[in-house]
């Protein structure tokens, strides 16, 4: 059935769940990132690799082989998502879709071939991941591997709503995964996109990105099949926008016009007008050219309506590539949830050729509640995608 | 009513990735120039499915990365460890300025392979033609190990009556039925 000519489920998150280098759970890492804290530092193992850039955010305590260390990220991320929603114990719960989006799938694996290690790589790209959370929860529905770098996290929960739609799922299992990564270690760091120091995003004193990793799980259903079910919405999915940038293999287009039009996609998807919007967590990678463009497509977006609040948290998690925008997704919930915007670690001073101030502190606006949040994540070839999630409101 | 047109090539594999593509796609060109460019872009949407996109970069910028150290390994071929690097080459080539997707899966069963893209098609080209905005899009294949390399890429204009199994069927039938095509033919429609 075509899904335009039906009305629109309305998609709602009932369960969050994420593992990060500040916490083994959603709501450890959002504590930690409401302290302002960052997981940043200098790696031995690093240093004695030769690596130009030794400075990375990363969990310690993964028990698991480096080959395997997505998909053990994943799955501790979709026990808790698919816990906290209660689907486990429902009859439909194995007609669930699984959506998953990631930047190089199990780097360490192609790190190990390129050694000469004898590995069927098939088995550890990006497809890896839904396939291995699917027989973890035996679920029969739709396999999406999405594989759309920086921002496929935001991609995968935008197909799971999608599926959902049109009826191809019952429930969705939906996110980001992205184990640490040598590899992009090297290239990033070669390609003098790393920070000379601390991730700083929207700051004057901004140098770069600094790598991350980990994983967020979301479980999403139809409004109405999780009402029916008794379960607690956490927050709706508005909608999502895309936009190609067709301009550079690795740099944005310097005026944000490519990113102003996918959060403009997202805001007409979700029938939001700028002036409804509360917050944007913005991608805010602390690169130069990133954070301008990005700057410029929010003074041109918001043009003739106040600037929501603007957080990012790269400079407390680092960039953590294909999970990224799931892990940020997740801090927009729990913000959703508890009416806070959280700090901006790494942000001191405005840059005067952005113009914007990020939140310095845990905010809490006093004009009306925190009611839309729009997620932005853009990525290397020029993507560019903003998702939009409301507070659930039972009303 | 939806209209389909589709090209195929075979590529090469003696070359990187980014290479082979490059050679292709002004052979692509016709496909993606049948909608006209409103200054300097084309409204349309991109979407790519491949089964091992970026693997071969992946594995050779590694190896090559090792064999000079670490700190001072050439970042010019990090991007195509990407998977995405097809799609948006194809975006910058033809400024298709749309949604940009990539799929990674198997082309084991073409059905299966297919029924993602499909299912987004089927709601870009609806959902457009019901804002009577023009609902164009292109979906392209791509395998780029031996054996059996190829590119195929398919030019779609829709109005709102299509459905995602039959878009789905299009597309798994031709890129079935196309065998392995002439590694050496890097520009030659295989159909």
């Amino acid at each position: 059935m075509s899904m335009s000519s039906r009305v629109r489920a309305r998609i709602v998150v009932t369960g969050v769940g994420a593992i990060t280098p500040l916490g083994a759970t959603a709501d450890a890492t959002w504590a930690s990132v409401l302290r302002g804290e960052t997981a940043a530092r200098d790696w031995d193992d690093l240093v004695r690799d030769g690596h130009r850039a030794v400075r990375a955010c990363r969990i310690d305590d993964v028990d698991s082989p480096d080959a395997r260390r997505g998909r053990a990220l994943a799955l501790v991320a979709a026990r808790e998502a698919v816990r906290q929603s209660g689907r486990g114990e429902t009859p439909d719960a194995r007609n669930g879709g699984v959506f998953v989006g990631s930047t190089l799938g199990e780097s360490a694996a192609f790190e190990e071939a390129a050694s000469g290690k004898a590995l069927d790589l098939a088995d550890y790209g990006v497809s890896s991941f839904s396939n291995s959370l699917a027989a973890a929860f035996s679920l029969t529905g739709p396999r999406e591997a999405i594989a759309t770098a920086c921002a496929a996290g935001n991609y995968a929960i935008g197909a799971a709503m999608l599926a959902l739609r049109q009826g191809r799922a019952s429930w969705a299992l939906a996110g980001g995964v992205e184990p640490f990564s040598r590899l992009s270690m090297v290239g990033f760091s070669r390609s003098r996109a790393m920070a000379n120091g601390d991730c700083k995003p929207f700051d004057a004193a901004r140098t770069g990105m600094l790598l991350g990793e980990g994983a967020a799980m979301f479980v999403l259903e139809r409004l109405d099949d999780a009402l029916a079910r008794g379960a607690q919405p956490l927050a709706e999915v508005g909608g999502l926008g895309l936009s190609s940038d067709a301009h550079h293999p690795t740099a944005p287009r310097p005026d944000g016009r490519g990113m102003r039009r996918a959060m403009a996609a997202a805001l007409a998807e979700a029938s939001v007008r700028p002036d409804e919007v509360d917050w944007v967590n913005v991608h805010g990678t602390g690169t130069r050219a990133s954070d301008s463009a990005e700057g410029r497509a929010l003074n041109a977006l918001f043009e003739g309506a106040p600037m929501p609040a603007l957080s990012g948290s790269k400079g407390a998690l680092g960039h953590g590539l294909g999970a990224a925008s799931a892990i940020e997704a997740v801090l927009c919930v729990a913000g959703l949830r508890d009416g806070i915007v959280p700090p901006t670690c790494g942000h001191v001073d405005v840059d005067p050729e952005i113009g914007l101030s990020c939140t310095r502190e845990r905010t809490v606006p006093v004009a009306r509640p925190l009611r839309v949040v729009m997620n932005n994540a853009f990525a290397f070839g020029g993507l560019n995608s903003a998702l939009v999630l409301k507070r659930w409101e039972a009303a | 009513m939806t209209s389909a047109r589709s090209l195929a090539f075979a590529l090469a594999t003696t070359a990187s990735e980014q290479e082979a593509l490059d050679a292709v796609l002004d052979c692509l060109a016709p496909l993606y120039e049948r909608v006209p460019m409103v200054d300097g872009e084309r409204d349309g949407a991109l979407l790519v499915v491949s089964d091992d996109a970026g693997t071969g970069t992946t594995v050779r910028f590694w190896r090559d990365a090792l064999a000079v150290g670490l700190g001072v390994a050439s970042p010019g071929a990090f991007p195509w460890c990407l998977a995405n690097a097809p799609c948006a080459t194809i975006a910058r080539r033809f400024g298709i300025t749309g949604p940009n997707l990539t799929w990674l899966t198997s082309f084991a069963d073409a059905r299966e392979a297919f029924d993602a893209p499909s299912a987004w098609l089927e709601d870009w080209l609806c959902s457009r033609s019901k804002r009577n905005e023009p609902a164009d899009a292109w979906v392209v294949a791509i395998h780029f190990a031996a054996p059996g390399a190829r590119i195929r890429a398919w030019q779609w204009s829709g109005t709102d009556s299509v459905s995602a199994q039959s878009l789905r069927d299009v597309m798994a039938s031709d890129w079935a039925s196309e065998g392995v095509p002439d590694r050496q033919s890097a520009s030659r429609p295989i159909v």
